[in-house]
């Protein structure tokens, strides 16, 4: 999906012939994507459940626990071109997990909560950048900050841990608006892909 | 410019609420009654230890006495002081006193008092003089009553019916039929599998294992209908059994045991109003 909006954006601003100096080109870039959450670590407790192996909990409530789900990586970020071929810039991440909690006539009865936010500097090394297209490696080395909201017994807890983000290679293109996809690893997914905004000179 | 923009984020906003991936499996709905397992296990072990430990000492000694057929290589020494009295000795320690009155332990009527001096594991059996007492009575032929009691705390007893086909040598690894009832403090999980004689071969694909316990809690079980057991496991009867913490919060639990065949085992147990089949595989 997201690499058919990415297309998407190419073709439509496919055919734009303004031309750019090459010291002159947009310096400050804004970015949206969405990402898969197959390497993030959630904040919920994987507490040993009803049926979990071992269990001597004789005296913890009678509820089991579904599975635990994501709806995805969110990420905003910004990156500024030092040089044509070096950038830099920040990467925020945000995910959030839902795991539902039932008791033994299968109905639920509370819903566990986690919610993480990861802050990456990052460095970007453009190995192409043309007008309408650049590809690019990326790296970073940033912090989690995770909140377990235990709906269960009421409590809260936070959580933190360091997080390294790279991107193997990523590829953009588009003029001053683009789609983008991005292969790697780290809170923002191993597929990445979504929108860059250039602007300034 | 602004619309295409808003309309990206709503159509990324929207594509996630049908991506939701899921990121760890849940509990298992079909073994949803794991802690009654652990529980009746938990019993299993805490029994089989009282009668292998404490109660076998007194058959072993009836054996020595009727036949005077002891293994030289008995780790147990036994010792005949007077009127009755028999002292039996491990490593050089006093462990077991048994006083026998002068009569056999299969004799009808007969009753047998047997003091544990040993560190053995006690379930709350031991008293303050650091003695755990037995009184090992027979009710009928080839039927004993096997009881003990804290008397400082006499909320922990133990009180079963045993009864076999004959006299058995020894409880360890025999096959028994009991009743009865008793209230036990446990801690923490041992090995209590006390001496066993057998090799066996447990499939434990399909059972719990057993973690460290942090907190005292007394087992309370009472027999439903009589437990028929073969060799090491029970093979027929029900029994339930009650979990109560420093906190007096309770768990029960219900097992029925049964067996398929030789080799295949079913407890069928109830918890939190569930009832599910738990298979054990054993092999000699």
């Amino acid at each position: 999906m997201c690499l058919v909006i990415s297309l998407l954006f190419s073709t439509m601003l496919k055919g734009q012939t303004e031309k750019k100096s090459r010291q002159n080109f947009p310096r400050h870039e804004v970015s949206l994507s969405y990402g898969d959450v197959l390497l993030a670590i959630s904040p919920i407790y994987d507490k040993p459940g009803t049926s979990f192996y071992p269990n001597y909990s004789w005296f913890a409530p009678n509820t089991y626990h579904g599975d635990e789900i994501s709806p995805g990586a969110f990420s905003l970020s910004y990156m500024y071109a030092l040089k044509k071929w070096l950038w830099l810039g920040v990467s925020t991440t945000y995910t959030s997990f839902l795991q539902n909690i039932y008791d033994f006539s299968h109905q639920k009865v509370a819903t566990d909560s986690g919610h993480k936010l990861a802050i990456v500097p990052m460095v970007r090394f453009m190995y192409i950048n043309k007008e309408n297209f650049n590809l690019y490696s990326a790296c970073g080395i940033g912090a989690s900050f995770g909140l377990y909201n235990n709906a269960e017994n009421d409590s809260c807890s936070l959580t933190w841990h360091p997080v390294i983000q790279l991107t193997g290679v990523g590829a953009s293109v588009g003029k001053q608006l683009r789609g983008f996809a991005e292969l790697g690893c780290g809170p923002r997914g191993i597929i990445n892909c979504g929108i860059q905004y250039h602007f300034g000179k | 410019m602004k619309k295409l923009i808003s309309f990206t984020i709503s159509l990324f906003l929207s594509t996630s609420l049908f991506i939701s991936c899921t990121t760890d499996v849940g509990d298992d709905i079909n073994q949803l009654t794991a802690r009654g397992k652990t529980m009746t296990d938990e019993w299993n072990n805490v029994t089989n230890f009282i009668l292998n430990c404490y109660a076998d000492i007194a058959f072993k000694l009836n054996h020595h006495i009727e036949d005077k057929d002891l293994d030289t290589e008995e780790r147990q020494i036994m010792q005949h002081t007077n009127d009755g009295i028999w002292n039996v000795y491990e490593n050089g320690e006093l462990v077991f006193s048994v006083n026998t009155h002068g009569q056999p332990l299969d004799s009808i009527g007969s009753q047998w008092e047997l003091t544990s001096y040993a560190y053995y594991s006690d379930f709350g059996l031991r008293q303050d003089d650091f003695t755990v007492n037995f009184i090992i009575t027979c009710i009928d032929t080839h039927s004993w009553n096997i009881y003990s009691i804290n008397k400082d705390i006499p909320e922990y007893f133990f009180d079963v019916n045993m009864s076999c086909n004959d006299t058995p040598h020894t409880l360890i690894n025999y096959a028994f039929k009991l009743s009865g009832k008793g209230n036990l403090s446990i801690r923490s999980y041992e090995n209590y599998d006390y001496y066993s004689q057998y090799y066996y071969y447990e499939d434990t694909r399909n059972s719990p294992y057993y973690p460290y316990i942090e907190e005292y809690i007394d087992l309370h079980f009472e027999t439903e209908t009589t437990l028929h057991r073969t060799y090491y496991y029970w093979s027929k009867g029900i029994i339930n059994i009650i979990a109560q913490n420093r906190e007096e919060e309770t768990s029960s639990t219900r097992a029925e045991f049964n067996r398929k065949s030789s080799s295949e085992y079913i407890t069928i147990i109830t918890y939190g109003g569930i009832t599910e089949d738990w298979y054990s595989y054993y092999y000699y």
